[in-house]
């Protein structure tokens, strides 16, 4: 009997421990990695003020904050073969402000260099990227106060092109929707032209979407004014994708936009349903590289992803430096 | 004249006079109570010094001089048996030994193997199936290749898991042959133990480098796994249950001493009582949650021998096991519905037929034609229904997804042994590769009050067709009593989309005896591999992705050098230190990001090409006789890898270490039986770290961030395994033998690490930490075994 009870607790303890997973924090006992410049810096060609974002990192394990820039460095941004100018910093926008110089061209160089007592010299350098071709699909549009309103359209399509295949940058296409009234996602592909695949089915496609689609009821000012006017009465959408030029083939890219049939705009003044602006920015590679990085960071939470390195071009330091350019399109889609 | 005529003729025929009186013994090397052939076991010439070993049928043959031999023929655990001849032609000379099971006293001596202080052959261990049914299990479940890597220059994925890591090689870099037979995934419950029978096998060796010639394809390491025949004489059995599975194993003559057959099934029984232990079907009070999941493996290995004559023999081998796992959730609320079921099944088939014959006393054959398949399969239904009219949805999902790999293989392999200082082997072999990645259907159909949705779709890689064919030549050779080389050559190609890579591949192994006791050794091998194992760098699973290489993907080379001291001490323990280096070329790992879970189509663009290497020192000590065995393992060693072609970088193109790197590994495994009906056993296992990748640094904006591959190191891994067998004999006047194992897995409840996240500190206001899961923590088993 005492044998048979002594089997039981074997069996009992093995179950009952097999099931049992244990967890338990522990000591790190690993390098301490020493915290490092952190600059974040997307110069937009089109503005007429930059903003450069230096900060610092800290240990996974320090508790300490580390949200706020480090107002006691000091920045600077030579543009071409001129002089480095000193930044002065924006307490609104907790950064250092730059102001674009006139008549930026292809192929121009703007060199950053940071400078803090407690980290050695940050430097990056980035250059103006290539311009693409971009075209509407349609006869039945105008121009007006800069942005291209179709008359009687559903949809349209827009084509994006590279005229150097070797040297062409990324591209990012955001697409911002907005109307007075609720509307459904209106359908956005991008083709592979001409062989129909789309571009974020193709298997060798490098595109993601940068951002997961936004749904808000107030428009943001910085991204959208189709109308001149701020207003909160306007419903919104955004999303932006963005893909290297590896991906263009013999072809340009073509990207449709198509109002949904079941669509109603009783109460629109203008009698045109959803307005749409297509910023297509142009970016050196390395943004691409910086973004898909994130993005990876962001999404691989599955214990089966490879971990992704952020991807820096920030020598002595961490984060990114790079200049973009825009093309702006803006239409209406209408019932 | 006549005189000088004569004495010229004898003199020129006095050489065909010298050849004329040697004679071939050949025969095989049999266990006296099955008739079971013995695979290396030693056979050697006392007079003229001379040995050589049988081979994986048993087969052996040696030149001797006419007139008095002394043969001595021995296998460890066996009594050696002395036999003198008189020859005077080729004499056919089948020997039987008794086992030291068997035998009341038991005088036996070491063997001198061909993998010890005499043998050409270095960096190769065979590991005796008796010893390895002794060693602690998880379950009491023997597992051949848990043994394996408690062997120096072997190490294991991980806590739990059976993949194979060989000298800084990958998992998928392992040449693991059933019977001559490759096969793709060795591993039951995700891992936790591997498709080897025990009790199905009799013969493992494992070889980490200077493969012989007619192994290739693979980078790290051939693990030579050779079934049972069966017992010619009687018939007999095992049944074995232990607290995960149970098994049987039947063997005996058909037609005695013809025709044999062996059978050996396994399958888990524990999935029976899980629904006790987890998420019952009958759902609590007021939860509309009902779950199911369950898992479970069976496998069966099949084998039947038939003895035409002495010099024709034909055999049959089958294994087949799947692994197969569920889960089945519902939700039933007022109007709504939702059921969900998931299946992953996932196994292999492998059968062979393997021809010998003897066509000459130096010339041994044996011809395999055979088919393995190893496939993947997840099946996933959901259904969704809400009769609510505001919030009406009634949809269906329905997902297959396949993985396969098969392949046709015919090979015709040679034993010639011209003259005694020449042992040599050739042939051919051919594979007809057929690779199914991925390919996955859909069909999806959902209703709800805007839309209508439906997908009927099938989408994935197409198949590919591969062809690779080898042709190898090898020489043991014996220079001089003291100087032995094994020189040999293989020359092999491949053929997939039009693109043919061809390769020829040298292989050189030098022993020189030092003293009786004392040798060296050194060896050095090109080998290139042709397929990959695409699989996440965190973890092994048996969805990894068989794939070839292609047009973009080229074949991985290496090259390894070896050199080592060989010493036996006084027939009772076999010392050896070995150090090697090592490198890969054309390895494949998966880009930043990367995911096999959704991949579809275009695998290439998902992993990187890059180079790594591994060097290291392993120092061996074991005792295979006596009632203490066991052996002594340390290893020493650094894998690295460097990915810095363009487009190709993966940690900016910097050296970092290999996921498997681990400086040191030490493993002590004792066996003991003081009495005849009780034997003990202890295993202890220290280890480095496994690397791994932890995002260090947060940036201002809360999102922590990787800056380095790689670039934390686990706590170090140590737990020690105990057992005790009690062998009962059965009352007088019946047969049977009733063994009762208990062993404990992990005896000091070490909490060794499965993986570590960043987590949070709840006893410590829910501060940033670091956090462990382990998997085991001390398991007691207990299983039972009746032989009939």
């Amino acid at each position: 009997m005492k044998r048979l009870y002594f089997l039981l607790f074997i069996v009992v303890v093995f179950f009952v421990s097999l099931c049992m997973s244990c967890q338990k924090v522990i000591e790190y006992e690993g390098k301490i990695t020493e915290s490092m410049l952190y600059v974040e810096a997307l110069l937009n060609v089109e503005r007429d003020t930059q903003y450069v974002f230096v900060g610092k990192t800290k240990f996974f394990l320090d508790e300490s904050n580390n949200e706020r820039a480090l107002r006691d460095a000091e920045c600077f941004i030579q543009y071409k073969d001129g002089n480095y100018q000193k930044l002065g910093f924006s307490d609104k926008w907790d950064k250092f402000y730059y102001v674009t110089p006139d008549s930026i061209c292809v192929g121009d160089t703007f060199r950053l260099m940071v400078a803090h007592p407690d980290f050695d010299t940050v430097r990056a350098f980035a250059t103006v990227p290539t311009l693409l071709d971009i075209f509407v699909d349609t006869v039945n549009y105008e121009i007006i106060d800069m942005g291209v309103h179709l008359k009687e359209s559903k949809e349209v399509s827009v084509y994006i092109d590279s005229p150097l295949r070797e040297e062409t940058p990324s591209v990012g296409v955001s697409i911002h929707f907005m109307s007075l009234i609720e509307f459904p996602y209106p359908e956005t592909d991008m083709w592979d032209n001409p062989t129909g695949r789309t571009l974020l089915d193709t298997a060798s496609s490098s595109a993601f979407w940068c951002t997961d689609p936004i749904i808000a009821d107030n428009s943001f000012e910085k991204y959208f004014n189709l109308t001149g006017e701020f207003s909160d009465k306007y419903k919104y959408r955004y999303h932006e994708i963005l893909f290297t030029t590896d991906d263009f083939s013999s072809w340009p890219y073509k990207l449709d936009v198509i109002l949904p049939n079941n669509l109603t705009a009783a109460n629109d003044p203008r009698d045109e349903a959803i307005g749409v602006r297509l910023n297509i920015g142009m970016y050196a590679n390395d943004y691409y590289s910086y973004l898909r990085s994130k993005y990876d960071n962001d999404h691989n939470q599955n214990m089966f992803a490879e971990p992704a390195q952020l991807y820096s071009n920030i020598e002595n330091g961490v984060g990114f430096f790079g200049i973009k350019k825009e093309f702006k399109l803006e239409f209406w889609l209408k019932r | 004249m006549k005189t000088i005529n004569s004495l010229l003729l004898l003199l020129l025929l006095c050489p065909m006079f010298l050849f004329a009186q040697k004679y071939t013994v050949r025969g095989y090397v049999m266990d006296a109570s099955s008739s079971e052939t013995m695979i290396s076991a030693t056979v050697y010439d006392e007079i003229n010094q001379r040995g050589t070993a049988t081979n994986p049928y048993g087969f052996y043959t040696i030149t001797l001089p006419k007139g008095e031999n002394r043969l001595r023929f021995s296998y460890v655990g066996y009594s050696t048996r002395t036999i003198l001849l008189n020859l005077t032609s080729d004499t056919v000379l089948n020997v039987k030994l008794l086992s030291s099971n068997v035998l009341d006293e038991v005088e036996v001596v070491s063997q001198r193997s061909q993998m010890g202080v005499e043998g050409s052959q270095m960096s190769a261990i065979e590991v005796p199936i008796q010893f390895i049914k002794g060693i602690p299990a998880i379950g009491g479940e023997i597992d051949i290749v848990k043994a394996l890597q408690l062997l120096p220059g072997v190490q294991s994925g991980g806590e739990g898991q059976t993949g194979l890591y060989v000298r800084g090689g990958g998992p998928d870099e392992n040449l693991i042959l059933l019977d001559g037979v490759p096969l793709y995934n060795i591993n039951h419950m995700g891992g936790m133990f591997s498709v080897f029978n025990a009790d199905a096998i009799k013969n493992v060796t494992l070889y980490k480098g200077n493969f012989p010639s007619r192994f290739g394809g693979r980078l790290s390491s051939v693990i030579d796994v050779r079934q049972k025949d069966g017992d010619a004489q009687n018939y007999h059995g095992a049944l074995t249950i232990g607290l995960l599975s149970a098994k049987l194993n039947v063997e005996g003559p058909i037609w005695k001493d013809h025709t044999t057959f062996n059978v050996s099934a396994r399958r888990t029984h524990f999935d029976w009582f899980i629904p006790i232990f987890y998420g019952v079907g009958t759902p609590t009070v007021g939860s509309p949650l009902r779950e199911y999941m369950g898992y479970s493996f069976w496998d069966v290995n099949a084998k039947v021998s038939h003895k035409f004559s002495d010099t024709d023999r034909l055999s049959a081998s089958f294994y087949m096991g799947d692994d197969y796992m569920y889960s089945n959730v519902t939700e039933k609320l007022d109007t709504y519905t939702a059921k969900s079921k998931k299946n992953w099944t996932w196994g292999n088939l492998v059968s062979s037929l393997n021809w010998t014959h003897v066509y000459s006393p130096q010339l041994f054959s044996n011809a395999i034609v055979s088919y393995t398949r190893y496939r993947f399969r997840l099946g996933v239904k959901m259904d969704e229904k809400n009769t609510n009219p505001n919030d009406y949805v009634d949809s269906h999902y329905d997902m297959d997804y396949n993985s396969n790999i098969e392949d046709i293989t015919a090979q015709y392999n040679f034993d010639y042994k011209p003259h005694h200082a020449h042992d040599i082997k050739f042939g051919a072999q051919y594979t007809f590769h057929i690779f199914k990645p991925t390919v996955t259907s859909i069909y999806q159909q959902a209703f709800d009050t805007l839309t209508t949705n439906s997908m009927d779709t099938t989408y994935g890689d197409t198949p590919t067709y591969t062809h690779e064919a080898a042709l190898y030549v090898e020489d043991n050779w014996d220079i001089h009593r003291r100087l032995r080389m094994n020189i040999g050559l293989r020359g092999s190609i491949y053929s997939v989309a039009g693109k043919v890579y061809p390769s020829l591949e040298p292989r050189v192994g030098l022993r020189i005896l030092l003293m009786d006791d004392l040798s060296f050794k050194a060896s050095y091998q090109y080998v290139t591999q042709y397929l990959h194992l695409l699989s996440s760098s965190n973890v092994t699973l048996p969805i990894d992705l068989w794939v070839p290489v292609t047009a973009n993907i080229p074949p991985m080379h290496s090259h390894q050098v070896a050199g080592g001291f060989f010493y036996n001490l006084m027939d009772l323990v076999d010392f050896s230190v070995e150090g090697y280096y090592k490198t890969m070329d054309n390895v494949l790992e998966y880009k930043d990001g990367a995911s096999f879970v959704s991949s579809t189509t275009g695998w290439e663009e998902k992993v990187n090409v890059g180079r790594g290497w591994s060097y290291g020192v392993e120092f061996l000590a074991q005792r295979t006789i006596g009632k203490f065995t066991g052996w002594v393992g340390y290893t020493w060693s650094k894998t690295e890898r460097k990915f810095d072609r363009k487009g190709m970088e993966i940690n900016k193109g910097e050296v970092f270490p290999a996921r498997y790197d681990r400086t040191h590994d030490l493993s002590l495994t004792l066996q003991y039986r003081p009495i005849k009906l009780i034997d003990l056993s202890a295993t202890f296992i220290y280890g480095t770290g496994a690397c791994g990748t932890l995002a260090t640094q947060i940036a201002p904006n809360g999102e922590s961030f990787i800056t380095k591959r790689y670039n934390y190191r686990m706590p170090d891994y140590h737990r020690l395994d105990l057992g005790i067998n009690f062998h009962f004999d059965r009352p007088k006047g019946r047969q049977g033998e009733h063994l009762l194992n208990i062993s404990v897995y992990n005896a000091y409840n070490h909490q060794n690490p499965y993986y570590v996240y960043v987590g949070v500190d709840s006893d410590n206001s829910d501060k940033p930490a670091l956090c462990q899961v382990s998997l085991f923590p001390i398991l007691p088993s207990i299983s039972y075994t009746f032989k009939f």
